[in-house]
């Protein structure tokens, strides 16, 4: 019984792991490819490890352009993700309450104005946003980048909104009954059992920020304030030669911030570290 | 719990207030995303914008710059590292030199236009910036040169009239000015030629043999003929050399120059709808699995022609494989004896935006990244062969084999009588008109059409209607 | 401030004041309200102002000018836009499924991993960190390139000639594995949804003898329904907005195989700049997204189970 247990265990394990390799193989092929020749890239495909070790790689890339370094670039990634996180997580937390919970009226039109914003293609809105962030004076500094995600996000909304209405109404009775306010159901009963999403969003938005080059593109027109996701652009184009070792390079580290802010939340979202506290 | 505790106290504190406190968090951490290294952008704006005009045509100091201090200007451009870098320096030097203070940007190719757009729809586009030759799109928001180039403020003197005309409309308007120059090419690789047997490219070699050419080495060495098709230079090619007078686009942009004649059009789609079927050019698949340049077989000796702009050959020769050596031919032509159909283009120019307000000193910038042999020593002809003769016998004696043989390539097609007849024009329309060749010869590839004339037929009726929506 | 609010609302419960303050209505608005006012302030505008360009002739270098229904008239007429209404919905039906199914299984398959979880799903993750990076781009069309590893085991079944990007037929593949294979944020969202079902439901049922099947049908599926329409509708969004594999890997090719509405719109737009023919072409498929989307809301209510409205 025992041994069937084990055997049993050990293919669970190998499956996971096989099907693991196969998932991250592209991303290791771009980390070894960050220490390879552009020849080496581009030719010898399948080849996984480089067959010499180019470490400079790292040090051209992180020279940057014209005396900018990617040190620079880090730091305003991490500002603009830190900030914006920190919105979407207050603005949308509150958002989804009310949507979720309280009966006012427009309550059905205001969901569904939130999920048709999310309808159209951003690339037709983009220039008449432009027009609006340049007449505020937002142009060239972050706030079209962060303060604008303290008015929510549908996507955050939505979701949580659909972990809002999974917790049962006779905790607010419950709440009710021993006199809370609306506003203390929130902040007492609610907010702490929205745990595991509050979570996800910090995960999910702090790297969709991260990773997003439009918005750096266009608002942030000085290459000092470039953010990584943009600067990592800038080694490739089709008019001259694309240095793809030091894009790698950079592409490897800028993985990094990411990874880490994974790595400290998701403890939260695995059974034993914060007891599903629901009683029903 | 600890987690949930923080969270809850943040958000029960700021639950009201919540719009007013991110407002000011978010104020305080700007400037800090912000270097030290100038004023934010908008009050630069204004400073510029205040300086007296006198000021800006300030005399010359001795060494014969003139005197800037206090005026900014915004310059932009797209490219790699190699040019962010050495655009850089040279922005470096020319501050030191005049005092005057260029606020820069860089972008990807793609981003550079995205950004361009939104500034042409704020009016607010950058008082010098970097243009190919789709000006024809930006033509309102570019600022022809001619009064600056008459003013003496931007030095002609040692360039060459055809390699002004380069960038200039039909009317004579200057609509920028070239940062270098190249030319469409074939470079191929010798060794594949002799395997097959086959003669190398002549100066006057025609479709025919390059069909031929590309057939036998296929089935002499198994490797492509070409494998990547830049089906709109095809396209531009085979129009002009119909014969004189003839083109894809008239010379002025405003409508097609080859008399509804779509033969020549429907023997490209033929010749390579038959080398694709042998598989001597390589399928649309094939072709859209290579990223770029230096991923392309002709780099490991399994294809013996790409055609490529001309500045691109020196990468493609640092990409390939030890022992391969490549070489530069002209396009084919469709008579051995007509049209050569070539033409030296401005590669990237610069262009001053109409809403500057800092047009001398823009001027005076330009004329800098132009005439200098200093600032071309460190910009080097990346952007391709300068334009200023003098600039151009520096480089040209202090560059490599190479190089050498990209300048001697550009000498060769200058010094073709019929350039004079083949259009630089490209119209607003030319984007989608080259998407949608695409699409025509990838039919022809997949068998939708029987005939190149019935695919050629087709594909001119939709550019026509393309051609009269941009009207 | 909000807790002398809160004080204020617990002591002296009967104060008018106080009555307005918890008024469903009012806490509504006040909870709402950032979204409300960036909602006015920011997309309102941008939204009006694009259907506004779509009855227009507008190329962004020059001023617009008003060209009635002309857009949509002509709309009507394109082939290019019929086939990549085509082959969008192509992909979504593919690659919507196939994205939900990886993730829900991968976040159960996890949960069950006591010792390993967090190293496996942080391996299953990273991917989706990469995003659309140039890097993925390459690397995508060498694995499925007519050279690479696929490519030469499906020829060595029998179907030689056999390529992924030349054929108009499989050229979607590629794309709909590379967003499947990015399924990280659906995949968490779903791990927190499963973290959210109470532990007493399966206690008590295993008490009561139930296997894993029907622990998964009878507690799983429904307590995690809410969350399954909400991976779903995002989803279907987003696959009916998909443009950066497109856009990076195939080009919209071959012969507009993968000229996905998004990709077309923004060729429009920025490449031909025919902004004002973009607007219009989005407005017809914002349209049909909601339709779509529509439906879905709609046959959720026989499937999506809120436990706050049992």
């Amino acid at each position: 019984m025992k041994a069937k247990r084990l055997t049993g265990n050990i293919i669970y394990h190998a499956c996971i792991l096989g099907l693991g390799y196969l998932m991250i193989y592209p991303v290791l092929w771009m980390i070894f490819g960050s220490l390879k020749t552009n020849q080496e890239i581009l030719q010898n495909t399948y080849q996984l490890l480089p067959t010499q070790w180019l470490w400079e790689n790292y040090s051209t890339g992180w020279s940057g352009f014209g005396g900018t370094t990617f040190a620079t670039f880090f730091k305003n990634s991490i500002v603009i993700s830190t900030i914006a996180t920190i919105g979407t997580v207050l603005s949308c937390t509150l958002i989804a309450y009310a949507l979720a919970r309280i009966n006012f009226k427009g309550r059905k039109v205001w969901f569904n104005i939130m999920i048709m914003t999310m309808l159209l293609p951003g690339q037709v809105i983009m220039i008449p946003q432009y027009l609006i962030y340049r007449r505020l004076g937002w142009v060239g500094t972050i706030l079209p980048l962060t303060l604008i995600k303290f008015f929510g996000q549908p996507f955050f909304i939505y979701m949580m909104m659909q972990f809002v209405k999974g917790l049962p109404r006779d905790l607010d009775e419950a709440a009710a009954i021993d006199g809370c306010s609306k506003y203390s159901t929130f902040s007492r009963i609610i907010l702490p059992l929205l745990g595991p999403s509050i979570i996800t969003t910090i995960v999910i938005q702090f790297y969709w920020v991260w990773d997003d080059f439009m918005g750096p593109l266009l608002y942030l027109n000085r290459p000092t304030s470039y953010t990584v996701s943009y600067a990592i652009k800038l080694f490739a184009d089709a008019t001259s030669t694309t240095a793809y070792g030091p894009m790698f390079a950079m592409s490897t580290l800028s993985l990094i911030p990411v990874f880490t802010i994974f790595l400290i939340f998701n403890r939260y979202l695995m059974d034993g570290v914060t007891a599903g506290s629901i009683k029903g | 719990m600890k987690f949930k505790k923080v969270c809850a106290c943040v958000l029960a504190a700021s639950m009201v207030m919540s719009l007013a406190a991110c407002g000011s968090a978010a104020e305080e951490t700007a400037p800090a995303a912000e270097t030290t290294a100038a004023a934010a952008e908008d009050t630069a704006d204004e400073a510029a914008a205040e300086t007296p005009a006198a000021e800006t045509t300030a005399a010359a100091d001795e060494s014969g710059y003139p005197d800037y201090s206090g005026v900014t200007i915004r310059f932009a451009w797209w490219g790699s590292q190699p040019r962010h870098d050495a655009t850089i320096k040279v922005i470096e030097q020319y501050e030191a030199l005049t005092g005057l203070n260029i606020e820069y940007e860089y972008y990807d190719f793609s981003g550079y236009f995205t950004q361009l757009d939104t500034l042409v729809a704020a009016d607010d586009v950058w008082d010098v910036f970097q243009m190919g030759n789709n000006w024809a799109t930006y033509y309102d928001a570019i600022e022809p040169l001619n009064e600056y180039i008459d003013g003496g403020a931007i030095d002609t003197s040692n360039i060459n009239a055809p390699l002004m005309q380069v960038t200039q409309d039909y009317d004579g308007n200057q609509m920028g000015i070239s940062l270098g120059t190249n030319c469409r090419c074939i470079a191929y690789n010798p060794a594949l030629f002799e395997e097959a047997g086959v003669p190398e490219p002549t100066d006057n070699w025609t479709w025919d043999d390059f069909a031929n050419a590309c057939l036998q080495i296929h089935e002499k060495t198994g490797a492509y003929g070409m494998d990547k098709l830049e089906y709109f230079t095809l396209l531009g090619s085979y129009c002009t050399q119909m014969g004189e007078g003839y083109n894809f686009f008239s010379m002025d942009g405003s409508d097609f120059s080859f008399n509804d004649d779509t033969s020549a059009i429907a023997q490209m789609f033929d010749t390579f709808a038959e080398l694709e079927a042998a598989g001597a050019v390589a399928d649309p698949g094939v072709q859209a699995e290579i990223v770029d340049e230096q991923a392309d077989y002709i780099c490991t000796g399994e294809s013996a022609m790409l055609l490529i702009p001309s500045n691109k050959f020196v990468a493609l020769n640092e990409a390939v494989q030890d022992g391969i050596e490549l070489k530069l031919a002209l396009l084919p032509r469709l008579y051995a004896d007509g049209q050569s159909g070539m033409l030296v283009r401005s590669s990237q120019m610069l262009c001053m935006s109409a809403a500057s307000e800092q047009k001398e000193a823009a001027a005076s910038f330009m004329d800098y990244m132009i005439n200098s042999t200093e600032a071309n020593e460190i910009l080097n002809g990346e952007r391709g062969v300068p334009i200023n003769t003098t600039v151009r016998e520096d480089l040209a004696s202090k560059s490599d084999e190479i190089t050498a043989e990209v300048y001697e390539f550009i000498d060769k097609v200058s010094s073709i009588e019929d350039t004079a007849n083949t259009t630089n024009a490209e119209p607003d329309a030319q984007t989608e008109l080259s998407q949608v060749l695409q699409q025509y010869f990838e039919a022809m590839f997949a068998g939708d059409y029987a005939s190149g004339q019935e695919c050629a037929d087709a594909f001119y009726e939709e550019a026509k209607t393309i051609f009269a929506s941009y009207q | 401030m909000a807790k002398t609010m809160n004080k204020s609302a617990e002591t002296s419960g009967r104060s008018s004041f106080s009555k307005f303050m918890n008024n469903d209505n009012t806490v509504g608005y006040i909870f709402a309200a950032p979204f409300i006012i960036g909602f006015l302030a920011f997309t309102l505008i941008p939204m009006c102002i694009s259907f506004y360009y779509s009855f227009t002739n507008y190329k962004i270098t020059k001023a617009p000018t008003w060209a009635g229904l002309n857009n949509y008239i002509t709309l009507l007429g394109d082939e290019h836009f019929w086939n990549s209404i085509k082959v969008t919905f192509e992909y979504v039906l593919f690659g919507v499924p196939s994205k939900l199914i990886a993730a829900l299984l991968i976040a159960m398959l996890l949960t069950h991993a006591k010792r390993m979880q967090g190293f496996y799903r942080a391996v299953y993750y990273i991917p989706s960190l990469i995003g659309g990076s140039v890097a993925v781009a390459l690397v995508w069309k060498q694995m499925f390139s007519s050279t690479g590893p696929i490519v030469s085991m499906i020829q060595a079944l029998g179907a030689e000639d056999f390529n992924f990007f030349g054929s108009t037929q499989y050229a979607f593949i590629p794309l709909v594995i590379g967003n499947a294979w990015q399924f990280g944020s659906s995949m968490l969202i779903f791990a927190a949804g499963l973290k959210q079902i109470p532990k007493d439901y399966y206690e008590s049922a295993m008490i009561d003898g139930a296997g894993a099947v029907k622990r998964f049908f009878s507690i799983t599926l429904p307590c995690l329904s809410p969350i399954i329409l909400f991976n779903l509708i995002m989803q279907l969004i987003s696959g009916f907005m998909t443009f950066t594999s497109a856009f990076i890997i195939t080009e919209g090719g071959p012969n507009e195989a993968t000229n996905y509405i998004s990709l077309y719109i923004y060729n429009n737009a920025f490449s031909y700049h025919k902004m004002g023919y973009a607007c219009a072409l989005s407005w017809v498929m914002l349209v049909i997204i909601t339709v779509v989307t529509l439906v879905v809301f709609k046959t959720s209510n026989k499937w999506v189970f809120y436990e706050s409205e049992q």
